[in-house]
């Protein structure tokens, strides 16, 4: 059985230091079960249950958007409310969903099944543009502007995996300004934004000459016609809903950057498909540990000129330089520990998971 | 103020703040002056930040998502190994209550925002040769020079 085993981990880790923060007694456990075997599917699913505080039945829903974490203060105080909203997004990537069961006091169950086939070709997603791994021609300036980290870190990762440059915004503002002084090829603005939403954004990039032939791919929550004619209205060229649909997402964007998507043809031997940065672009044990050391004081002076000086070194770290290099420049100093010491200890690309 | 102090150059400073346009400002501004700067993006970043790396001195924005200035100034006040770092607040607010818990929450002074970048470097520099003289134990007169120099910067 093949898994995307570092976005599992991830998922896994998420779910279980959750439990582990809101359970002072009693204990956490992992499950995981084969659930279904035939040839060429296998379903496995994963349950991770506590002991600890429990969510209120009205609460169950609130709980997976980011910064949303229910308990008492004390138990509040501990994270970033990142680590649910980020779990789901990760699951729903692969092409699943979580599901949450909970009493009050007693514990919550968080749950998924995965199924192989739909992570080996993403079948939901296969049918329409399911295994992009990339696309042909020169590399592509993308705008994303979202004020939820959560969004931004998730939406990065993907774009950045099939070869696009992404440059960050965390209001319509810090959009304008960052296009303005680097047009970008495509932005993909969120419409609830504070300082600036996105619909004023969208207006004043249609008033400046420079920026009114940018397409703009707005991304709201609200799945109202109203919501989408206004955002039309504003300038954009096309709309989605959050919980954004990937395919949709790759649809629209080949379809306005008029670029060509390399598919992936899969077989029981094949990678994953976000494996871009993973595989040789990572610089040595040796060079991510004086990485990481820059990224935990903070200091972006030093990192970015570490990151260039990689780049030199080794042309194939660029991606991964690029990246760090333009996390600096706008003073992104979590995302940039978060994503060195993602990649500080090597990862195998592929293993075995379950039985086959 | 024009020749930075032996003692203050290379310091290490941390600024805290959530709006990168604000730490754009002051980073470009500091480093150009040969300090060490250092960023984190909120209360809790700061502190662990502080905590590690224990800056020379900490700018400190107020208004910030999760826990904001006054708090994170009382962990860093509360913690043995921040204790003794000046924090300096980076506040719009006008209001004397806010300046007053500045001063409660343990901070050695404040900026007014948008503040002058000329201002908070003579601000800076007084703080840290504070902290330099109080360590090495020169005399009070030297505190009183820098006073006077400050007043004739600002």
């Amino acid at each position: 059985v093949q898994l995307d085993q570092k976005r599992l981990r991830q998922i896994l880790l998420n779910l279980l230091s959750n439990a582990v923060k809101f359970t002072d007694q009693g204990r956490v456990d992992l499950r995981v079960k084969l659930l279904s075997q035939s040839s060429g599917e296998v379903q496995l699913s994963f349950e991770i249950s506590d002991t600890g505080t429990g969510i209120l039945p009205d609460q169950l829903e609130t709980v997976f958007r980011p910064f949303e974490q229910v308990g008492d203060m004390q138990h509040r105080a501990g994270g970033t409310g990142l680590g649910l909203s980020i779990s789901r997004q990760l699951i729903q990537l692969l092409g699943s969903e979580i599901q949450v069961q909970s009493s009050w006091g007693h514990g919550s169950c968080f749950s998924f099944v995965l199924s192989t086939v739909a992570m080996a070709a993403d079948r939901t997603a296969a049918a329409a543009d399911g295994s992009v791994v990339g696309y042909r021609g020169p590399r592509k300036h993308l705008l994303l502007a979202d004020d939820i980290e959560a969004n931004r870190t998730v939406l990065s990762e993907i774009l950045i995996a099939l070869g696009f440059e992404v440059t960050l915004a965390n209001d319509g503002l810090e959009a304008l300004t960052n296009a303005r002084s680097r047009i970008p090829d495509l932005i993909l603005m969120d419409v609830r934004m504070p300082v600036m939403g996105g619909l004023e954004a969208m207006r004043h990039m249609q008033a400046l000459p420079d920026l009114r032939e940018v397409p703009v791919i707005a991304l709201s929550a609200e799945a109202t016609d109203e919501k989408q004619s206004d955002c039309m209205a504003a300038g954009a060229k096309a709309f989605l809903t959050k919980p954004i649909d990937f395919p949709t997402l790759f649809h629209e964007i080949g379809r306005l950057l008029n670029v060509t998507w390399i598919r992936e043809i899969r077989n029981t031997d094949s990678s994953p498909v976000y494996e871009s940065i993973e595989q040789s672009g990572i610089p040595d044990p040796e060079q991510m540990e004086a990485l990481r050391v820059l990224a935990k004081a903070g200091n972006m002076r030093a990192i970015r000129k570490k990151a260039e000086e990689l780049a030199l070194l080794n042309k194939h770290y660029r991606p991964f330089t690029d990246r760090i290099i333009q996390l600096s420049i706008g003073y992104e100093s979590k995302a940039l520990l978060r994503l060195v010491e993602k990649h500080a200890q090597p990862i195998k690309p592929m293993e075995q998971v379950g039985n086959s | 103020m024009s020749n930075t102090l032996p003692a203050i150059a290379g310091c290490t400073i941390l600024i805290v703040d959530d709006i990168p346009a604000n730490l754009a400002v002051a980073v470009d501004y500091l480093e150009a002056n040969q300090f060490q700067v250092l960023v984190a993006r909120d209360g809790e970043e700061g502190i662990e930040r502080a905590g590690l790396v224990q800056p020379d001195l900490v700018l400190l924005d107020v208004m910030m998502p999760g826990i904001d200035g006054f708090e994170t100034c009382r962990r860093l006040k509360a913690n043995a190994r921040t204790r003794d770092i000046p924090v300096i607040f980076m506040t719009a607010l006008a209001d004397t209550r806010d300046k007053v818990a500045a001063f409660a929450a343990g901070a050695v002074d404040y900026v007014g925002k948008p503040f002058q970048v000329e201002e908070l470097l003579a601000r800076i520099k007084t703080h840290l040769t504070l902290r330099h003289t109080k360590t090495t134990g020169h005399p009070e007169p030297t505190v009183a020079r820098l006073r006077d120099s400050l007043s004739q910067a600002v």
